[in-house]
């Protein structure tokens, strides 16, 4: 029944098994649905434009490579971001080194590059500075807390979809997300923001 | 709604996690309440401070890099497969020639083997009576210059006279000393020829 509807009409899930049976262009449905959401995901991560968009990218073919043994058991949504979440975290281990990077540097780098550049350079300088604060900001937290303070304040996921991608209870993602904003929010007084 | 409770879900209710009838109930809550209000801008600092600055869109379609990625991908593997067979079948001809190899040794073996053993018994023939040997074409009825017989050390033979003198058996020796001579063996004189 569902073979005569247009991707955009299906489900992700509904997508995904189309993508199983060699659909490409169900992929390229479910690709537009996520390339933003996952771009902001590692953008906040790491805080590299360039990063990013390979980590979506590899992420995306990951999701394609595995799509044979998808078995729509769970929401797409979490599958995506347990996929992404675990890229993140390989990603974290082998840039812990980096971690000790100073604000200066990343501003002398231009932290997250700014798309747009027909903006006002002044206002794009800002928008980067406040960007590299944000990045600067959440390096201050280790990976669990920095991915639930992301899934929940840049991609408005509930508790419960996050406690799935994360694989742990509500209170515990409640907990961890408490402590995230307590730090986050000392930091800011330290910086004096 | 008392203060205790606004306190607890204030965070959640910032990060827009609690249910509207709760959130409904802070509000009003926020309204009256200064205190509350306060840790209400506190936990509001850090959301506005997160979202300050909307993230960038990717400067270019990652969705467009992905499906062209595939495409490059499944050209791979096509190629990768492709190159695969061809090893493959080169690799089946390595062995069928490696095959046909061995198994015309095998054949040739065969062949050699019963031709040798014929040659073998034929040789072996020749020490114990008149035949082919290695010195040459010698007719089968050429008298064997290694008997006993040619020797006339041989027992009276019917054919044979005894009153072979042993001036005879002193030709016979000659004769066995001029072997080469055996080779033109239509000219050796017959043992009936040597009979008187």
């Amino acid at each position: 029944m569902n073979d005569s509807l247009k991707p955009s009409a299906l489900s992700d899930e509904a997508l995904m098994l189309r993508v199983r049976d060699g659909d490409h262009d169900a992929f390229g449905e479910l690709l537009n649905r996520y390339e933003r959401q996952l771009f902001v995901f590692f953008l906040r991560q790491f805080g590299d434009e360039e990063a990013a968009r390979d980590y979506v990218m590899d992420t995306f073919l990951r999701v394609y490579r595995a799509a044979s043994r998808y078995e729509p058991k769970a929401k797409f949504s979490t599958y995506i971001y347990q996929i992404a979440r675990n890229l993140a975290i390989n990603e974290s281990r082998k840039l812990q080194f980096r971690r000790t990077e100073s604000l200066d540097e990343i501003k002398e780098d231009g932290g997250v590059q700014i798309a747009g550049d027909a903006l006002d350079p002044e206002a794009v300088l800002e928008l980067r500075e406040r960007q590299a604060l944000v990045q600067e900001a959440l390096r201050q937290l280790p990976e669990d807390q920095r991915t639930i303070l992301i899934l929940v304040e840049y991609q408005d996921l509930t508790y419960e979809r996050v406690s799935q991608i994360m694989g742990c209870s509500i209170g515990t993602i409640k907990s961890r997300m408490h402590r995230a904003r307590q730090k986050i929010r000392e930091w800011m007084e330290n910086s004096e923001l | 709604m008392n203060c205790k409770h606004v306190e607890k879900h204030i965070a959640d209710y910032v990060a827009g996690q609690v249910d509207p009838v709760i959130a409904g109930l802070i509000e009003r809550h926020l309204e009256t309440c200064d205190s509350c209000r306060e840790k209400f801008e506190t936990e509001k600092s850090v959301t506005d401070f997160l979202r300050q600055a909307d993230a960038p869109d990717p400067s270019a379609s990652i969705t467009t890099d992905v499906l062209q990625k595939l495409k490059d991908i499944d050209l791979e593997s096509r190629d990768t497969a492709l190159e695969y067979s061809v090893q493959k079948s080169g690799s089946r001809l390595k062995w069928l020639a490696v095959i046909s190899v061995v198994l015309g040794l095998i054949a040739v073996g065969l062949l050699i083997i019963p031709f040798g053993s014929r040659l073998n018994q034929q040789s072996v023939g020749n020490q114990t009576g008149p035949g082919f040997t290695w010195l040459g074409d010698i007719p089968i009825d050429a008298p064997d210059p290694f008997s006993l017989e040619s020797l006339g050390d041989a027992p009276a033979h019917p054919e044979s006279p005894e009153s072979q003198d042993s001036e005879d058996r002193v030709i016979h020796t000659l004769d066995f000393e001029t072997v080469p001579d055996l080779n033109e063996a239509p000219d050796t004189p017959d043992r009936k020829e040597r009979e008187p």
